[in-house]
């Protein structure tokens, strides 16, 4: 029965191993580094010698579309990091002060809601120059508004409860009390929060490399391999197909866990309240 | 007409299957009353749902049989019937009073169209037309169709089943919505739409728990009228085994899901087999004590061994000069904040007649070392808030408090502690709050303080929700006591607990204040258990103190009008 709720959760964690295998094949199997050119495999299909065939200068797609995986899983993983903190600390101070705070900072959560992240993300990046650290950064900050929006109704939720009462009695200063207390019991839509954010933040680093703000060539991203290779799409319709696919199941596969993960959750808490 | 069979219901939680309700049998006869008795999580609601449908399949598994018998005789098992059928039961045959009739009313719908509902969705009884019921016994007419109510006669129904249960003014609180009324015009009124179908069978699930003692003897009043007026059978369930004393004629002791004992309420009152029946009555015949021997001086005496009273007599001797103020409160006064929109909601040009502020007057009263004071009246009597004001979790504006070291023990212990952290935690954190960081002396507190509450090591380990009721109280107390209050105020400590644990936490509370000498704030709404506790008793109404005496003469010769339908009530 617990196999059947979670059903989702393994498909997904069965998809991400797959995408696991195969960079760790790229660990074992590497006749070529990603900017190395072949003038003999410019724009073909898959060969014994270039599995998933070359791209417009001759470079080996497999060892480009691993090495996009990377830059992708890299930038999701640190911009995630940096909301998670920085929403996790602005929606706890609203949530649990709440009035004036709270009326605030929700405010301006709101007017950033108004705009899009991608474009938030955009105008960062090309006030500040697109390096892979200025992507990570803009990532980080346009996630932020949502994740806080999320953890300080949570935060709200918990601070009702009676426990926070005692142990603000007890004499726990307010710091303590919001990530000593309050954050392990809102864990799960944290998690949530989490695998949302990295499947987001693929999406927009695909989509401002595809834009060619992104990551600047000629590190590989699945975005900016893409765009690259629209141009030659009849010619070559595995240029845009592989990166496409690995993408395709990289999102799924994080979708699938934060929804399995989810379920698991709401079926927990349920049953908890039946029994009591 | 109910026969339930082996009845078994396991939980899918975790990975390991949890059995709630282990192999229940028994029967229930047109016009009997059965009282459903057992602590909070020993599967008497679980139970009710399960006969009533209520459960969804997937979270659990239930097995075994509840055969039901139709009016026509033929009998179903309701744990293998078609959804269409019962539903056709529920609300039709089988009517449902739920423990929180705030919650059980939608907020949104007046109280009149859900008084009759029940009628709307079943369409008229047909049996009443003289026609046939089908075979898969839903009540249909012989187009098949239901046949509805015109909106004057599902009106007619509905005033009449509101006055039935002895609503006063039954066309005010037709138009009413739920939070208009008080929490037992409430209760009436969900009796009233379970009863508007004249069900058969009528599950009741500690519908007077959420009462005040004054309200929950009128109810119970109620119920019996009920039943020896339609000889409808009753499902009664409940914690309190005085209620069920009263009303039911037959028994049934659940234990962590297990039928303890079972019979007629005669032989398990006055000749319990089983030790936990025993244990049960044992502390409400203790409890109630006061009740069989009057109010005389003797009785103070028995009861608590004559410890307190002793204690206070000690304090008395020293002469006023050696008792010791613990906490003194002078002339407090907490309104709670009103929001401007929400205070005067003009908007269907309804002026908001009681638009007077909510919280506690004027509240003066002393608690002196090694005293217990109890502290006793209704739900909205402002007992809480006077708590919080003193403990400081309420801003205090008005008035002065002078206290030492105040700490809190919550009602509702589910809540009072964090779910996502170990008992062993919790102690710690308690301790590492209060300003102790040496490891070893921290091990050696718990252990201390672990032995004081009777608790045993091996819980440390264990989340709140492994624990029992009585338990999770055990460690709010020992949380509370670690760091070393002087004074303690315990919020209502027993009232979500059945009486033989509720007993232990009282005697532990005593034994606390006798070796410690420590003052404590005894709430509560339950009389008895203040008697049998507490040296001096405040009783509040609306928000102000309308009485303080000491227990005895408070009992004996109780002075307000109010004091006295309190005692009467809870002595009846």
């Amino acid at each position: 029965m617990k196999r059947k709720k979670n059903i989702q959760l393994y498909i997904g964690l069965g998809i991400l191993a797959v995408l696991g295998v195969f960079l760790v094949l790229g660990l074992i199997y590497h006749p070529y580094t990603s900017t190395q050119m072949d003038a003999g495999a410019k724009l073909t299909a898959p060969t014994l010698k270039h599995w998933f065939g070359g791209d417009k200068m001759g470079r080996d797609i497999f060892t480009r579309v691993q090495e996009g995986l990377k830059t992708s899983l890299f930038i999701s993983f640190l911009a995630t990091a940096i909301g998670t903190v920085g929403g996790t600390i602005i929606g706890a101070l609203s949530g649990y002060y709440g009035k004036l705070l709270d009326d605030s900072i929700m405010r301006i959560i709101d007017v950033l809601f108004a705009i899009p992240s991608i474009l938030l993300a955009l105008v960062f990046v090309s006030l500040s120059g697109s390096s892979m650290m200025n992507v990570i950064l803009a990532l980080g900050i346009a996630v932020i508004p949502s994740f806080a929006k999320m953890i300080r109704t949570e935060f709200k939720e918990q601070s009702k409860l009676e426990y926070v009462q005692a142990a603000k009695l007890m004499g726990a200063s307010d710091l303590r009390i919001l990530f000593v207390h309050i954050l392990p019991n809102i864990m799960p839509t944290l998690l949530n929060c989490v695998f949302i954010s990295i499947n987001n933040c693929i999406l927009a680093e695909a989509g401002l490399s595809y834009l060619g703000i992104g990551v600047q060539p000629p590190t590989a991203s699945l975005g900016g391999m893409i765009a690259e290779g629209q141009g030659y799409l009849r010619m070559a319709p595995f240029y845009v197909i592989f990166p496409g696919v690995i993408m395709v199941f990289l999102l799924v596969g994080l979708g699938l866990i934060s929804d399995g993960n989810a379920q698991t959750f709401v079926v927990r808490r349920s049953a908890k309240k039946d029994t009591k | 007409m109910l026969e339930v069979k082996d009845l078994r219901i396991e939980f899918y939680d975790h990975s390991r299957p949890e059995v709630a309700v282990r192999d229940v049998d028994f029967t229930l006869k047109e016009g009997e009353i059965l009282g459903l008795v057992g602590e909070s999580g020993s599967g008497k609601s679980l139970t009710a749902n399960a006969i009533a449908g209520l459960i969804r399949r997937g979270d659990v598994k239930i097995s075994g049989e509840v055969w039901w018998e139709q009016e026509d005789a033929n009998r179903i098992d309701l744990l293998r019937t078609p959804r269409k059928t019962m539903r056709a039961l529920q609300g039709q045959d089988i009517g449902f009073i739920f423990q929180d009739p705030m919650t059980a009313f939608s907020p949104v719908h007046k109280i009149g169209y859900q008084v009759e509902d029940a009628l709307r969705v079943h369409g008229k009884k047909t049996s009443e037309e003289g026609n046939k019921t089908s075979e898969s016994g839903i009540k249909t007419s012989s187009d098949g169709k239901k046949e509805e109510y015109s909106k004057e006669e599902l009106k007619e129904r509905a005033l009449k089943a509101l006055s039935d249960v002895d609503l006063p003014d039954p066309e005010r609180v037709y138009n009413s919505y739920p939070f208009e009324l008080s929490g037992g015009m409430r209760q009436r009124a969900m009796i009233a739409s379970a009863m508007i179908s004249s069900p058969r069978l009528l599950i009741a699930d500690e519908p007077t728990t959420a009462l005040d003692v004054t309200v929950q003897a009128e109810i119970i009043k109620l119920l019996q009228r009920i039943n020896e007026r339609d000889h409808t059978a009753i499902l009664f369930i409940s914690h309190d085994l005085g209620l069920v004393r009263k009303l039911c004629s037959k028994v049934l002791v659940l234990k962590d899901g297990d039928v303890v004992e079972q019979g007629p309420a005669d032989e398990i009152f006055h000749n319990p087999k089983a030790d936990y029946t025993k244990k049960l009555i044992a502390a409400e015949v203790n409890i109630g004590e006061m009740r069989g021997r009057g109010l005389g001086e003797d009785s103070v005496e028995s009861l608590g061994e004559g410890a307190n009273a002793g204690n206070v007599a000690e304090f008395q001797e020293a002469g006023d000069s050696s008792k010791t103020e613990e906490c003194v409160v002078r002339g407090l006064t907490y309104y709670y904040p009103m929001r401007k929109d929400i205070g005067s909601i003009s908007l269907w040009g309804k002026k908001d007649a009681k638009s007077e502020p909510i919280g506690i007057k004027d509240i003066s009263l002393t608690v002196h070392r090694g005293e217990i004071m109890g502290l006793v009246g209704e739900s909205g009597s402002g007992k809480s808030t006077l708590a919080k004001c003193i403990v400081g979790l309420l801003p205090v504006k008005e008035g002065e408090i002078h206290c030492g070291l105040a700490r809190m023990v919550f009602q509702d212990s589910y809540s009072a502690l964090n779910p996502k952290r170990r008992v062993g935690w919790l102690l710690r954190e308690s301790l590492r709050l209060s300003g102790v960081r040496d490891r070893d002396e921290i091990r050696e507190r718990i252990q201390e303080i672990l032995g004081e509450v009777e608790l045993s090591e091996e819980l440390l380990e264990r989340f709140p929700s492994e624990l029992s009721g009585g338990q999770r109280q055990r460690v709010m107390i020992a949380m509370a006591l670690l760091q070393k209050p002087s004074f303690l105020i315990a919020d209502e400590p027993v009232s979500a607990l059945d009486v033989a644990i509720g007993e232990s936490i009282t005697r532990l509370l005593l034994d606390l204040s006798r070796k410690r000498g420590m003052a404590i704030l005894f709430i509560s709404h339950d009389l008895r258990t203040v008697y049998s506790l507490c040296d001096t008793v405040c009783v509040m109404k609306k928000g102000r103190i309308v009485e303080m005496a000491p227990k005895e003469e408070l009992y004996t010769n109780p002075k307000e009008e109010y004091t006295k339908v309190l005692l009467r009530s809870a002595l009846e």
